[in-house]
């Protein structure tokens, strides 16, 4: 086997075609999954029961399953009862859905991580419980989860992969439409693995940057413990 | 004394010893080259009398490795060519039965099979993994880049497959123009459409999976094998599919259209024999006994 510098470049248009639907893909799932993770975390720890176990099984039913599996579900059992997705709403829905469940233990854990001298300071001075969540608690506590959610971030464009299996045309699929086709598995494998690694290096990087910029080294204060 | 007046002397031994070495290697090499059109090693004579096996000008030894440890076989679990019964989990099938009339031919006594998706079964082939793709499989110039096939045994036509009623009116692959397309990852077929401009194609890479997504109008049209929809449209009568039946295969009848399998370019010995084993087969009305067994029959051979 040859190693073809030709055929590479010939690869390239429709393999980067593939990268920025997965770059897409991956920040429009891990956006609105901080939004719905926030949401459920926060439901998580309320003060309605209901809410609460309505969380709990959110939880642990989508902790439960593979995401492929959940992918599979959305796109080819969802038309069974009517719901026809295209590849592209079926793979955001499925890894927002994933990923909202795995941030919404982050944020209940950052939530929790906050002295209960916080709470108790807040409601002295007359804070309802949603104003103190919005002004003292979440505040704190994002400066706690910043490294984890970090990870989901790095993580999601490579999980992002796993849309390929339903038909979507991102960097994985792309990769594998022209293997099947040319046979040259090692030039375009390789290359899929490089164009990943080029999108998540500079992903951690901004992570990095983030953590640095919010200092998240500064921890809030257990009131009457420390100066 | 100098080393040139006496041929005895140092430097004249050495020459005269790389004379003699290089006729000796060009006579052995001359050698190899006659010896190696040698007889292929012993196949079936109790049970195929008539059945020989031609001499190839090679060294390679392909089919003699196959005899000693036997025969690995990629297929894609691809009913009605090469599948496992979920009865039996024995290997079945037109290929199967192909395959181990071929192998008892040429004494192979031992048949594994490895099952992988369809765009897997020349990358597992080229890697390695198995020694033939024992699973209906057609020249296209893509393939015949990297793999080789032996004697074609049967033929089939793909047939357009599209939503009852036939909203879109697509009866040739020409109406598809603007139109998705789905087919199997790393069929013929795929390679076809994907070089169709105006056609959006769609790959998969299980067959089972188009049939829910043309119902359901996520795929306006399907290309893939007529036996195999046909026989499964009159198993499965509630799904919502037909096929256009004035669509014309883009291979009626022509031999490139015919069914073979691929093995490694390498593997001449190998592929050779396989051929010579069909041939026979064609000859001597085998292969129709097979090809009847499974339903298919006239244009199919």
């Amino acid at each position: 086997m040859y190693f073809s510098l030709d055929d590479m470049i010939l690869f390239l248009p429709s393999l980067l075609q593939g990268a920025l639907l997965t770059i897409t893909v991956s920040l429009l799932a891990f956006g609105l999954a901080l939004v719905f993770g926030l949401a459920i975390g926060i439901a998580r720890i309320s003060r309605i029961a209901p809410l609460r176990a309505v969380a709990a099984c959110y939880i642990q039913f989508i902790r439960g399953t593979p995401l492929l599996l959940q992918l599979f579900f959305i796109y080819y059992v969802l038309p069974y009862v009517g719901i026809v997705l295209t590849p592209f709403v079926s793979g955001a829905m499925g890894l927002t859905l994933n990923y909202a469940a795995y941030m919404a233990e982050v944020f209940r854990s950052g939530i929790q991580a906050i002295p209960k001298g916080q709470w108790e300071a807040g409601s002295s001075v007359g804070m309802s419980r949603r104003l103190l969540m919005r002004r003292i608690i979440l505040p704190q506590a994002i400066r706690i989860i910043i490294p984890s959610l970090g990870n989901f971030f790095v993580s999601i464009f490579k999980d992002s992969a796993l849309v390929s299996v339903i038909t979507m045309r991102d960097l994985m699929f792309s990769g594998q439409l022209l293997a099947s086709a040319t046979y040259k598995h090692f030039e375009i494998f390789a290359m899929v693995a490089v164009i990943y690694f080029l999108i998540s290096y500079p992903t951690a990087k901004f992570v990095e940057w983030i953590e640095a910029k919010i200092d998240i080294t500064r921890r809030p204060v257990v009131i009457g413990m420390r100066g | 004394m100098t080393d040139t007046a006496n041929p005895l002397g140092r430097r004249g031994l050495i020459r005269s010893g790389a004379i003699g070495g290089t006729a000796a290697l060009l006579a052995a090499g001359t050698g190899i080259a006659h010896a190696a059109a040698v007889a292929p090693p012993p196949v079936n004579d109790k049970d195929f009398p008539d059945f020989t096996l031609i001499k190839i000008n090679s060294d390679d030894d392909s089919l003699a490795k196959i005899q000693k440890k036997g025969l690995v076989v990629g297929t894609s679990n691809d009913w009605p060519y090469s599948f496992l019964d979920p009865k039996t989990n024995e290997w079945s099938g037109i290929d199967s039965g192909f395959l181990t009339l071929a192998c008892k031919m040429l004494n192979i006594d031992k048949i594994t099979v490895q099952t992988v998706t369809f765009d897997g079964l020349i990358p597992g082939l080229l890697d390695g993994r198995f020694d033939i793709v024992g699973d209906s499989i057609h020249y296209t110039k893509n393939r015949s880049k990297v793999v080789n096939f032996c004697f074609p045994n049967y033929y089939y036509a793909e047939a357009l497959v599209v939503p009852k009623g036939n909203p879109k009116k697509l009866h040739q692959l020409a109406d598809c123009n603007g139109f998705t397309v789905g087919t199997l990852l790393g069929t013929n077929y795929a390679e076809w459409l994907q070089g169709i401009p105006g056609i959006k194609f769609q790959g998969y890479k299980d067959w089972a999976q188009i049939i829910p997504e043309l119902a359901i109008g996520r795929t306006d049209a399907a290309l893939y094998d007529q036996p195999v929809v046909a026989a499964l449209m009159k198993e499965h009568p509630e799904w919502q599919i037909e096929m256009p039946a004035d669509y014309e295969p883009r291979t009626f009848k022509n031999p490139v259209g015919y069914s073979s399998y691929a093995f490694r370019q390498a593997d001449v010995q190998w592929v050779m024999a396989v051929s010579s084993a069909f041939q026979w087969m064609e000859y001597n009305n085998k292969s129709q006994e097979i090809l009847t067994k499974w339903g298919l029959t006239g244009y199919n051979n």
